[in-house]
């Protein structure tokens, strides 16, 4: 599951290593969202929509920091995997997954499926609980919020993956 | 993935034509009413969510869940995450796990290594999708604050409902209209022995 031409020569991906790398990302998504918003919150009312509007693309890039590191079909048409499974196409590893790869590539999709179901409802009444217009700190809040459930939709099966593969035999280092 | 057994107005759910109906009527008809009724109630709270109105929400999502199956408590799905073992200490202490219909049956229900392969993949496509779905919704909620903000707050919550609706009901519609039709299970052949 882990590109076995990139990070491998750096780090070899050891369990330990992804995993710092994979808290680091968090901390670092957690800290970026929090500083825009408490910079924005000493701007105007306002400044905090157009703060979030103009770093939309860290929602595309933050998370492809992950996608060079597994090798996840999460830019090939989704649609098509339900015909054809997921392929090494895009160049981003030279070998197709192999079966026990396959496997693990999907068993952690369902995982993060099940956490996403009581993640998003959750959120959702966060964003949404009945005061929610009249408090001025909530509704500042929601754009942070939705942020953060952005990034995890789109960053949790990767995480998953490189949180729990085991470490890669000596000779393949 | 589907019970065999299960009918629908006498049409047997084996059959793949009678599944995508209702995969169908389910997607045309039933979420878009769901909607309907939650924005209506969410307008007769007059634009608050309302314990009325999340009450309807969370009995909407899983009785629908239930309906379609992938849970424990049955539906035309097999249970995703079938439970045959007592794993939990203080469920062991205090209750015993209550399978669907007796012991056999969720035994029964348990998924062969084929079927466990097949939902992982269902629920990667699902994930892509919910995932695109996700952000699509998202943007939309965002453009909406941008634009107008009394806008936000009338069509929001409906957003959040949607997408809570599709979390919990995509997988088991995906396996609904991709699983191939069923074929009945051959009877057991009894050989009575001839006495001599």
């Amino acid at each position: 599951m882990i590109d076995q031409n990139g990070l491998r020569r750096i780090l070899c991906l050891k369990r330990p290593a992804r995993r710092w790398l994979v808290i680091g990302y968090w901390v670092f998504v957690l800290s970026f969202i929090g500083t825009l918003a408490v910079v924005s919150r000493s701007q105007s009312p306002n400044f905090i929509n157009q703060a979030f509007f103009w770093f939309w693309w860290t929602l595309i890039i933050f998370p492809i920091y992950l996608r060079i590191i597994v090798t996840s079909s999460t830019r090939g048409s989704n649609l098509q995997t339900l015909m054809k499974p997921a392929e090494s196409g895009h160049g981003v590893i030279p070998r197709p997954l192999d079966e026990r790869e396959l496997s693990l590539h999907y068993r952690m999709h369902t995982k993060a499926y099940y956490i996403l179901q009581i993640f998003i409802p959750v959120g959702v009444l966060l964003l949404t609980p009945p005061e929610i217009h009249r408090s001025a700190w909530l509704v500042s809040a929601r754009i942070p919020l939705l942020w953060l459930l952005s990034f995890v939709v789109t960053s949790l099966p990767q995480s998953m993956i490189l949180w729990s593969e085991p470490d890669m035999e000596e000779e393949q280092c | 993935m589907i019970s065999a057994d299960s009918t629908l107005f006498g049409h047997s759910l084996a059959r793949r034509r009678t599944r995508r109906w209702l995969v169908a009527a389910f997607w045309g008809g039933l979420v878009p009413l769901l909607c309907v009724g939650f924005h209506e109630l969410y307008f007769i709270a007059r634009g608050t969510f309302s314990l009325n109105t999340l009450n309807f929400a969370l009995l909407a999502i899983f009785w629908i869940t239930i309906w379609l199956g992938g849970v424990r408590a049955g539906g035309w799905v097999k249970p995703f995450r079938a439970q045959t073992k007592v794993r939990n200490i203080l469920q062991s202490l205090f209750a015993k796990p209550q399978p669907t219909q007796g012991e056999l049956t969720a035994q029964e229900l348990a998924m062969d290594e084929r079927e466990i392969n097949r939902r992982d993949h269902i629920h990667f496509v699902a994930y892509s999708i919910a995932r695109n779905m996700t952000l699509f919704l998202f943007t939309l909620y965002c453009m909406l604050g941008f634009w107008k903000q009394e806008l936000l707050r009338q069509t929001g919550p409906l957003i959040f409902f949607l997408l809570t609706i599709t979390l919990w009901s995509l997988p088991q519609t995906l396996i609904l209209w991709t699983e191939p039709d069923l074929e009945p299970e051959a009877e057991p052949v009894i050989v009575k022995e001839k006495r001599t």
